[in-house]
């Protein structure tokens, strides 16, 4: 579990815990966290901004994160970075009992709180209310509210909370369709981030998002919350065999950033990141760019054949250049073998490097982009290059345009190499 | 307060249309930014705004207002922000105490099906009590007209309450503020899907920003970029003015480009990113 780390960094960081579930022991739970590995070594930094780094935020104000997994084996998670925020962690080893007893922890385990005669007051679960009014109680006692008294030492309260939304606290969810408590679940959300504005505590909430049907609910509960990162295996999907995805266990998309108190978010450089589970540690790269590239490559040569008819490639060039010309036959037969070609191309980070590679492969050839093709880019790709052989032989400049509208309107972008 | 987008909708803290209903959209974004905005705005303007902050604690809305230059703890001293803090009074709905001290406004958690009714009358009663005291001034100072500021609307949809009563909340704050006391309402509703598929069960947040932008005098939806995630822009802005002047509706579209910093954002025609040329 992902939440093991985060609960693994609050031990070290004597920080206390909360740890809520319904089916696992919490116990449990707590006695499976990963050692730290207590040696400073620098590892480089990975482009996962560390959501669960143990400095508390500049305001008191606490952030809540949620994290979705989907159909995942057991992982563990050392995210680090350069800034020497965070520990890391084996997950081979469990952690040493005396550095865990160390870290105060608070306990709720579902079977040991029995649902109540009275009535709920809204339409959350009993369940769901029994942990919101234990958390409280854990709050207000222990003294994280941002209102208490500053007399002593104020600490941070790391709840993590397992599996919410599952059929194990007794919502359905994950069974049908139509789930009679559709709001259970984003009603115990806001109250969860009611207690965390007002305390100094975060949060670490896994929902089993593969379970949920419903994709307008998934999309209020990530507005509910601050972080929220899903985390997709390629066990048992196609993507296994794809040898793209040869390195990788799965993917990682980031859904939501937090912009706590202020007014723009810091925004990954890298929306591109799929993860490893190797034996000692579970890490997150940007995915294989470089594999990519050449299969991108060979493709695009592969369809050269088709641009070497002058009138259209002519035609192509002038309407890069933004004049109208009159459709041809062959030019629409070239065009919509480009428009294949061309989803396989690069994607928007580091084009300049590749650009550079290609035209160091490619000698003699003019590169251009068809304004026509951007109808149709997928998501991630912001520059198209379109390669065609060049009668010219010292004329390897290229353009680069960048459109950002698939209708009338383009913008162009030209970057010099 | 962004200069350039008070340049594009024409409104500066001195002169902007009274008896607006403006509503701010997103689609798989997010425009809490434009809230920023028009909460800057108007208290630079000296009115008095209303401020049902459902989603945020106070403290988040203080400390963006900071570097916009506005202080809302200020205000709300002065009396000129009225502040219902969502997520605290929401506490003692959901974790009954024996002691309850927060206002009704949030009652409607308990029961969702009632309907937004208490949300309403908080705000109906401090309106017009606040506007029934200024008529006898007593040295009190003169403030501009009422505004109401909700953020947002879509998350009462997730705690329950049914897309008519949300419609119904917000037909009658358009009737109250802006029809009897000319003054401008500003809600945020936010949507997730996209806008090409057809569910079968017309999904609650898409059906509720349907009613809302027919209620409504300017929306102000925003997007990403159709073309994918970019460093520099990050998204576009619709704007579009909903006239209903004696003369019959007229619509009126404009979009631009949009990148927020730290103290602001920028508005910038289509392709002209400082990023780009």
């Amino acid at each position: 579990m992902i939440l093991k780390y985060f609960l693994a960094e609050g031990v070290v960081c004597r920080h206390e815990l909360f740890v809520a579930a319904a089916h696992d022991n919490p116990d449990d739970i707590l006695q499976e966290l990963p050692a730290p590995i207590l040696d400073d070594v620098a590892i480089h930094k990975p482009v996962e901004q560390p959501r669960l780094s143990c400095e508390p935020q500049d305001s008191l104000d606490a952030m809540k994160i949620a994290w979705r997994y989907q159909n995942l084996p057991k992982v563990q998670s050392a995210l680090a970075s350069s800034s020497r925020f965070g520990h890391y962690y084996d997950v081979s080893k469990t952690m040493e009992p005396e550095i865990r007893q160390a870290a105060k922890c608070h306990r709720f385990y579902l079977p040991e709180h029995p649902t109540q005669s009275s009535p709920t007051h809204s339409t959350m679960l009993q369940s769901y209310s029994a942990l919101l009014k234990s958390l409280q109680e854990v709050i207000h006692r222990e003294g994280f509210e941002v209102a208490a008294p500053m007399s002593k030492s104020r600490n941070i309260l790391r709840i993590g909370l397992h599996s919410l939304g599952s059929v194990l606290w007794g919502d359905d969810l994950c069974c049908h369709d139509n789930p009679s408590n559709s709001h259970a679940l984003t009603t115990f959300l806001y109250g969860l981030r009611a207690l965390l504005r007002s305390s100094l505590s975060v949060a670490v909430v896994t929902v089993p998002s593969h379970l949920i049907q419903d994709r307008a609910l998934m999309g209020s509960i990530t507005r509910l919350c601050d972080n929220a990162i899903a985390l997709e295996s390629f066990k048992g999907s196609e993507r296994e065999t794809n040898p793209l995805y040869k390195d990788y266990h799965g993917l990682l998309y980031v859904r939501q950033v937090p912009h706590l108190n202020c007014l723009a978010s810091k925004l990954p450089d890298h929306k591109d990141l799929a993860f490893k589970l190797k034996r000692k540690q579970f890490t997150i790269e940007v995915r294989g760019a470089e594999l990519h590239f050449w299969i991108a490559l060979t493709f695009a040569l592969h369809m050269l054949s088709g641009f070497t008819e002058p009138r259209a490639k002519q035609t192509r060039r002038s309407q890069a250049r933004g004049c109208v010309t009159a459709r041809q036959r062959a030019l629409s037969r070239t065009e919509s073998r480009l428009d294949q070609c061309i989803v396989f191309l690069f994607q928007s980070h580091s084009s300049e490097l590749k650009t550079r590679k290609v035209t160091q492969v490619l000698h003699n050839v003019s590169v251009l982009t068809c304004p026509r093709l951007s109808a149709g880019l997928p998501e991630d790709y912001s520059s198209c290059f379109l390669f065609l052989p060049d009668k010219r032989s010292s004329d390897a400049h290229t353009h680069t345009h960048t459109h950002t509208h698939t209708k009338a309107m383009c913008s162009t972008e030209k970057r010099p190499l | 307060m962004f200069t350039e987008l008070n340049s594009i909708l024409n409104s500066t803290p001195d002169s902007f249309t009274q008896g607006e209903f403006i509503l701010v959209s997103d689609r798989r974004s997010d425009a809490s930014f434009l809230i920023h905005h028009f909460l800057s705005l108007y208290l630079r303007a000296r009115c008095r705004v209303w401020f049902l902050g459902l989603v945020q604690s106070f403290n988040h809305y203080s400390a963006v207002s900071q570097r916009l230059g506005v202080s809302l703890a200020q205000a709300k001293e002065k009396g000129q922000l009225v502040f219902l803090e969502g997520l605290k009074e929401s506490l003692s709905v959901l974790i009954p105490q024996e002691t309850n001290t927060g206002s009704q406004a949030m009652d409607f958690l308990r029961d969702p099906a009632v309907g937004l009714k208490s949300l309403y009358e908080f705000v109906r009663s401090s309106v017009s009590s606040s506007s029934g005291r200024d008529e006898g001034a007593d040295g009190a100072e003169e403030w501009g007209p009422p505004v109401l500021l909700v953020d947002d609307l879509s998350v009462l949809l997730s705690l329950g309450v049914s897309v008519g009563a949300v419609l119904d909340f917000s037909h009658y704050c358009r009737a109250t503020v802006c029809s009897q006391l000319q003054g401008n309402v500003v809600m945020l509703a936010r949507c997730d899907g996209e806008e090409e598929e057809d569910d079968e069960d017309d999904e609650g947040s898409e059906r509720l920003l349907k009613g809302l932008t027919h209620q409504c005098s300017l929306t102000l939806h925003v997007q990403g970029l159709p073309t994918g995630y970019c460093r520099d822009i990050h998204g576009q802005v619709e704007v579009c003015w909903r006239r209903r002047q004696g003369d019959g509706q007229h619509a009126q579209k404009k979009v631009f480009q949009y990148k927020v910093h730290d103290k602001g954002a920028s508005f910038f025609a289509r392709g002209t990113s400082s990023a780009v040329l």
